[in-house]
């Protein structure tokens, strides 16, 4: 049972890996097929694998099964549409050097090609989210509304209106550079952000799935931020700023237990603790204003925000900064979703006493005023 | 089981006979595949001088041979159709038993197990 580490996530990841690289290949027109035929191959490798043993190559294998597959329903699609040219055939002709000569480089760009994917402008920032946690990160609807707090019929819609619109796309423009791609950087950073976020910040009680999602967000962050297509150094130092944020978030309890007492100890913090605590107030942040930054496409606004992202940052909150605790970062998925709902903007009030917007609303204003963020402000939303 | 039991494969051989109701069920997501790996992996180890022979699933659709003819069949309307097999070999029903429920998959909803001893040597 040693090896059950090692191929932790195996067949999560190499659905996306799988599914990236066949749909580069015949289209991202057929992404259903695709998505079919690699579901088979994974249970064929379930069936195979537990019988005998691990392949000496398991990639491979899965790679020849899911390409087998998909072959095999690509003709019987193209005869049924009764089409003379088809896929399958395109496919053939390109397979023997496919699984021969498939480099690391390759697979990275096919997963970096299909996150942009997922993130065109045409579809809602939603669809994209859930889009990328299908393809990329592959885990089923009912997964994927467990992790965002929203039913499996509205997980249903949402990808099928955004694979309507890979439908969409015109079969000569299936694999553009990535180059190309890069007006998108705004949208898949934003999307990368709520993956973070939503585990993060979520309220989900079971700590594994926080984590699962944050580490998702990391791995393609990093993905993303070592290929030549990010625009700067910030992507990766994002990547990495949340990969410590994230090792340093002891998960739902450690922090539900912080905050209670920090509740009752109040703002005061005494003593050589103090400074410790400044300084890693400072370190954090630093980390926030990077994540901020990524988020907001390259730092323009990152020195400007940074202090909301440490109040939403639950290591500072509980710490007994209450000064910033008094405004949460209003910028996760929920938030969006709810306007004006039931999230810690309606919460905490989207205008003071004197009739001031709070720091929340004033940040949501300004992301929209951006064009970073696809809602409105809570605030905007009530008038 | 104790140690002294593990070391030796029994004698004494069951039929483990699965049985399913019909119709499509979702299939396992990746991260479901990845549990049932190390499920299955942890079963065979475990078991690993009990289990003859692990069978498998059975595909659907088949043919129903009698002394009038050769038919298709199962058919799907009956209620319930045999969706696996396996061959274990145990000292007791209760060791049977045990080695066959530990399978991952096996003890779910809609799906029942029979156990036979087979007669023989």
């Amino acid at each position: 049972v040693t090896s059950s580490g090692a191929v932790e996530h195996f067949f999560r990841r190499d659905y996306g890996r799988l599914v990236s690289t066949l749909a580069r290949r015949v289209g991202f027109r057929h992404i259903e097929v695709v998505e079919d035929a690699v579901q088979c191959a994974l249970m064929a490798a379930l069936t195979a694998w537990t019988k005998q043993s691990l392949p000496a190559d398991p990639g491979a294998w899965l790679y020849k099964a899911a390409y087998n597959q998909l072959i095999q329903a690509l003709r019987r699609e193209s005869r049924r549409l009764n089409i003379r040219h088809n896929a399958a055939e395109e496919l053939g002709e390109r397979i023997d050097d496919a699984v021969s000569a498939r480099f690391a480089d390759e697979i990275r760009d096919d997963m970096l090609r299909m996150l942009f994917v997922c993130c065109d402008e045409s579809i809602p920032r939603e669809s994209q989210l859930v889009l990328a946690l299908k393809i990329l990160c592959g885990f089923s609807t009912s997964e994927i509304a467990l992790r965002l707090f929203t039913s499996e019929g509205n997980i249903h819609k949402r990808l099928g209106r955004a694979r309507v619109r890979l439908r969409e796309i015109a079969p000569g423009l299936d694999a553009p550079p990535l180059d190309e791609l890069r007006p998108r950087l705004p949208g898949v950073h934003a999307v990368l952000y709520l993956l973070f976020n939503e585990g993060y910040l979520s309220a989900h009680s079971e700590q594994a799935i926080r984590r699962e999602l944050c580490d998702e967000a990391v791995r393609l962050a990093t993905l993303l931020g070592e290929h030549r297509v990010s625009d700067n150094a910030g992507d990766l130092r994002a990547a990495r700023a949340y990969a410590s944020a994230r090792s340093q978030a002891g998960g739902a309890r450690r922090w539900r237990g912080r905050s209670v007492a920090a509740g009752r100890a109040g703002s005061v913090v005494v003593g050589s603790r103090r400074n410790r605590d400044r300084n890693r107030m400072v370190a954090t942040v630093g980390r926030g204003r990077d994540i901020f930054a990524f988020s907001c496409g390259g730092g323009h606004c990152g020195g400007a925000l940074s202090g909301g992202f440490v109040c939403a940052d639950p290591m500072e909150r509980d710490r007994g900064f209450v000064r910033h605790a008094r405004s949460p970062l209003p910028f996760t998925l929920t938030h969006l979703e709810q306007g004006s709902g039931s999230g810690p903007i309606a919460r905490t009030g989207s205008r003071t006493r004197s009739g001031r917007r709070t720091r929340a609303a004033r940040l949501v204003g300004r992301l929209v005023s951006m064009g970073r963020c696809a809602g409105r402000p809570a605030s905007a939303r009530r008038t | 089981m104790d140690e002294a039991k593990e070391t030796r494969m029994p004698t004494q051989k069951y039929m483990v006979i699965l049985r399913t109701t019909p119709g499509k069920q979702e299939p396992p997501s990746p991260a479901q595949m990845q549990e049932m790996y190390a499920a299955f992996s942890a079963w065979k180890e475990k078991f690993k001088a009990n289990i003859v022979d692990m069978g498998g699933q059975l595909k659907s659709g088949g043919k129903i041979v009698t002394t009038s003819g050769v038919t298709d069949g199962p058919f799907v309307e009956t209620k319930e159709i045999i969706g696996g097999y396996m061959v274990v070999a145990a000292d007791s029903y209760d060791d049977a038993v045990e080695v066959a429920t530990g399978c991952p998959g096996v003890m779910r909803p809609g799906k029942s197990l029979e156990i036979r001893e087979i007669a023989g040597p």
